[in-house]
């Protein structure tokens, strides 16, 4: 059922009865200045009676029982059975002072009532004449032995008025349907003729038969409103004492079966979703994790063993595989949402900003369906922002200036989210100017940032507006300059494991692909070797894995090494140097180069030898310790041990300051 | 869902009922008095009102009787939300025109329970 | 981790402070024992790069990744070889497990406030700073560290604040 916390209204509830306290003794020094005005005695009850019920609600039940005490003897003034005086203003005076207190005592965790309050309440109890409440009355009447009983025959007149209460005799036949096995025949006889119907009249009778053994207080309950609203008669229909005894047994049985069956499934419809806490499903998805890692290594001990049980031995492996990465996946899907949740924020954002700045756009969104972790898509909201103000500011064109370069009026900017391999891409693309390579040269020069464009690739020179503090605007607008440039949206994008790249053609339009991870808390990696120490380096950074030979090395000043890996020079980045690790250095053709890419930047890692490809939960390092460069985060091993995630990004980054310095 | 009128002058009870039916889907809104619910019963139509006994400018029980006169409340649901020391209350609601009641104190679940009830 | 000596009044037992002691280099040591998690035989770590010489990588604690100093090379000290009595006793401070590294564990040793002296300017290899001050139990002296420094100050806060503004400028 409802989750709801009553301890999120306490302070609301605190803070009302405190202001109703004050309220109440208003009112109580005006009576004792002799006031008559009988507004204040129900000032005095309505403050009583609002903390009274709060209590009782909010689970402070020494005030709610101190409170209803004050509050029936403020009912018997108000009702004229008892004359105000100056005893009574006296009492309910300190009662007051005494609630006060046991709310101010309830409100830091203590036991609300004292010997004080206590004594206080006896005083006031003995003041209220006649006070016996009854209220188990009700309920012991109701307690009739339901054992004999087969079934109940009602008979249900309504009064005419009936349906102006607003009860609904369809409603009460459904409740009393839930209870078992219900018959229902009506008596027309008073229907008049159509012309003459009043819809809100009530001409209809009912005779029921309800075949289940429910209690008499639950039959008496469906019509509780309507008592005194009609005709009504309940019948117990007694079990027919028959001579073979188990028969109404066997009668009775079905009956209540079904009553069951028909609560279960009502229960079953209302907890169709349930809302769970992230951290929750952290919990499990940690959990789950566990058991993958140990999945793995129970695989790993049944490769070394040679008993005659192992083919089932590995049959109950290759079960439990299957089965924790099931498990895995369907735990993760917890957190999976469509990134449309993202995406709906941009039809207003393009309509507004197009039409601040006289420029037709056309948003054409793709793949809205696309899921994403919710991390991830909390995350990317504000890079995207970026990206598409950005398109329709510097990106498109203004109406007349695309018409002159024989292109429609209106711009098209393209978002679009699908996925490739095991990774999530969201392109923002535009049919605008495209960048211009000029302008980013002398911007570039300008800022110190490089000193010529000579010899740069296009796609270099693209490159260089995810420099710190690089703008292109020719003038700045208010759109943009917001303090935050694209090394910021990159930053942003490589914080969630993901990579963000540009692609631009000079009067067509410029294109970033945000290439993002599906999930923070599971990669894919290849383990490597360095030195005696195992490293994991993501699989969806990898390019390509090479064996190098000695001579296909160039060796630059300052003790670089570079390769040649299709059509460019690459870095060797030796990890063991990186990282610092024992043993002794390789030469090139001993171990493999791992070539990875990382912000549109391609370096060759070198390792000793690729040990295999696994799946890694990732740990953080920062959780008990802090950032490493070049690390990422952690994984556990099959044997339990740590290895190390190498950030790939930060490798690259970590090589090319090398490089300039 | 259904619409629903909260009446209650305290604040705390008002935001517990409220609170627990938007929870369940329920689109609900608030006043703080009689006067206020019928107010706002003009220009919004209701499904359901739950309404307090006791409260400042106008009771509960003026507030339900007022309302059966008017066109669009006349078979909607109200149910009273009385406290158990004053049973006449019940039956005072009853004859100004009130479905039913829910007796204070009430929990969350039991309030989902007895709207389910109301609105079938 | 209750406090000790229930039967003592109030007032003393909420003072009592517990700690267990350890042995390095023929000292021996006292950790507040409210602030260690487990002792656990000493097993070799992952290293991790980048980091002072007497952090020595991390280990495995049920799928938490916890960083392991050794207190004799935070001390300046040479670690000669690990034994069948080296321990790593982890710690948390502030929310942060981490292990620490010492020859062997000794015993749990109740200490009053008032048995707590300052330490003064001797001869141990201990700079002060990791120390709350020095007890007798016994014949014996237990110098009580100050958990919460040992990782602190030079690591943590000062290359967390350091690594952001390193890169920042790599890229400028």
């Amino acid at each position: 059922m409802s989750k709801v916390d009553l301890a999120q209204f306490h302070k609301a509830f605190f803070e009302e009865s405190l202001d109703g306290l004050d309220a109440m003794e208003a009112a109580l020094l005006a009576l004792d200045e002799g006031s008559d005005d009988p507004e204040l005695v129900h000032t005095v009850f309505r403050a009583a009676h609002s903390i009274k019920g709060g209590a009782a609600t909010f689970g402070f039940s020494d005030v709610a029982a101190f409170t209803h005490v004050a509050e029936s003897l403020l009912d018997e003034v108000r009702s004229g059975r008892r004359p105000m005086d100056k005893a009574i203003v006296e009492l309910l005076l300190r009662s007051g002072d005494t609630v006060r207190d046991m709310l101010s005592r309830s409100m830091s965790g203590q036991p609300a009532a004292t010997a004080e309050s206590q004594e206080l309440l006896a005083a006031l109890s003995a003041m209220v004449a006649g006070h016996a409440a009854v209220p188990a009355a009700a309920a012991a009447k109701a307690s009739a032995p339901a054992d004999d009983i087969e079934g109940w025959d009602i008979t249900f007149r309504p009064f005419d008025y009936l349906l102006k209460t607003g009860n609904d005799p369809a409603r009460m036949f459904r409740e009393l349907e839930a209870m078992g096995p219900l018959s229902v025949v009506c008596d027309a006889g008073k229907l008049p003729a159509l012309d003459a119907m009043d819809a809100e009249t009530a001409y209809l009778a009912w005779t029921l038969h309800l075949a289940a053994p429910a209690k008499k207080a639950a039959v008496e309950g469906v019509f509780d409103w309507v008592d005194g609203d009609c005709e009504l008669s309940i019948v117990p229909k007694l079990a027919v004492k028959a001579e073979p005894a188990p028969a109404p047994v066997a009668v009775a049985a079905p009956a209540a079966a079904a009553s069951r069956t028909t609560r279960e499934s009502a229960a079953n419809s209302e907890s169709s979703s349930v809302r769970v806490g992230i951290e929750k499903i952290d919990t499990l998805i940690n959990l789950v994790g566990e058991l993958v890692i140990t999945q793995s290594m129970l695989s790993q001990f049944a490769d070394g063993v040679d008993a005659s049980q192992l083919e089932l031995l590995r049959h109950g492996l290759a079960q439990l595989g299957r089965h924790s990465r099931e498990l895995q996946e369907s735990v993760m899907s917890i957190r999976m949402l469509p990134i449309s949740t993202v995406f709906n924020r941009f039809p207003r954002l393009v309509r507004d900003l197009s039409q601040k700045l006289d420029k037709k756009v056309n948003l054409d969104m793709r793949g809205e369906t696309t899921e994403l972790d919710k991390t991830v898509l909390e995350k990317i909201g504000d890079p995207l922002v970026h990206l598409v103000r950005n398109a329709i500011d510097h990106g498109l064109e203004m109406p007349a200036k695309r018409a002159a370069a024989g292109k429609s009026e209106t711009g098209t900017l393209r978002l679009e989210a699908f996925h490739r391999g095991g990774s999530i891409v969201v392109e923002v693309g535009d049919d605008g100017a495209g960048l211009n390579r000029d302008a980013i040269v002398a911007k570039a020069v300008q800022r110190g940032i490089i000193t010529s464009g000579d010899g740069m690739s296009d796609d270099a020179v693209a490159e260089l507006i995810f420099e710190a503090g690089f703008s292109t605007a020719a003038a700045t607008t208010d759109l943009s300059g917001r303090g935050v440039g694209m090394d910021v949206v990159r930053r942003n994008v490589m914080d969630l494991g993901g990579t963000c790249a540009i692609s631009s053609v000079h009067g067509k339009g410029t294109t970033f692909t945000i290439t993002l991870p599906l999930t923070l808390a599971i990669i894919d990696g290849l383990t490597a070797a360095v030195g005696e120490e195992t490293y994991i380096v993501p699989l969806v950074s990898i390019v390509e894995s090479v064996q190098l030979k000695t001579e296909m090395i160039r060796s630059v000043a300052g003790g670089g090494e570079l390769f040649r890996f299709r059509d460019a020079w690459l870095p060797v980045v030796r990890l063991h140097d990186v990282f610092g690790c024992a043993g002794q250095r390789r030469a090139i053709d001993e171990g493999i180069v791992i070539v990875v890419e990382g912000e549109g930047t391609r370096i060759g890692l070198f390792v000793d030898e690729l040990i295999g490809q696994q799946q890694a939960v990732v740990k953080s390092l920062e959780a008990n310790y802090r950032r490493v460069q070049g690390i990422s985060g952690a994984t556990i091993l099959a044997d339990g041990s740590v290895a190390l995630i190498t950030d790939v990004t930060g490798l690259v980054r970590m090589q090319s300051r090398r490089r300039a310095a | 869902m259904a619409k629903i009128l909260a009446v209650d002058d305290s604040a705390s009870m008002r935001s517990m009922v409220a609170f627990t039916l938007r929870g369940a889907g329920h689109d609900v809104e608030e006043a703080d008095n009689g006067q206020a619910a019928l107010d706002t019963a003009r220009s919004t139509k209701f499904d359901l009102v739950l309404a307090d006994v006791n409260m400042p400018v106008m009771d509960g029980i003026s507030m339900v009787r007022e309302m059966r006169t008017m066109p669009d409340y006349r078979g909607v649901p109200i149910l009273m939300l009385t406290t158990e020391s004053n049973p006449e209350k019940k039956m005072e609601g009853k004859a100004a025109g009130a479905t039913g009641w829910l007796v204070k104190p009430f929990d969350p679940d039991q309030l989902l329970a007895t709207v389910g009830r109301v609105l079938g | 981790m209750n406090q000790p000596a229930s039967s003592a009044p109030e007032t003393e037992a909420a003072e009592i402070a517990q700690y267990l002691t350890v042995n390095l280099a023929n000292e021996e040591y006292g950790v507040d024992i409210l602030a260690v998690r487990e002792i656990r035989g000493w097993t070799p770590v992952t290293r991790i790069p980048q980091t002072p010489h007497y952090v020595l990588g991390v280990l495995n604690m049920r799928g938490a990744i916890v960083p392991v100093l050794d207190l004799r090379l935070r001390f300046g000290l040479t670690r000669e070889e690990y034994t069948a009595t080296t321990v790593t006793v982890i710690v948390t401070v502030a929310g942060r497990n981490f292990g620490v590294v010492v020859d062997a564990v000794s015993d749990v040793v109740e200490v009053a406030p008032n048995a707590i002296r300052p330490v003064p300017d001797m001869g141990t290899a201990v700079e002060t700073e990791y120390l709350k001050g020095l007890t007798s139990v016994g014949e014996r002296m237990v110098l009580l560290l100050d958990v919460d420094r040992l990782l602190q100050p030079q690591d943590a806060q000062m290359l967390e604040a350091a690594l952001p503004s390193a890169e920042e400028k790599a890229v400028a």
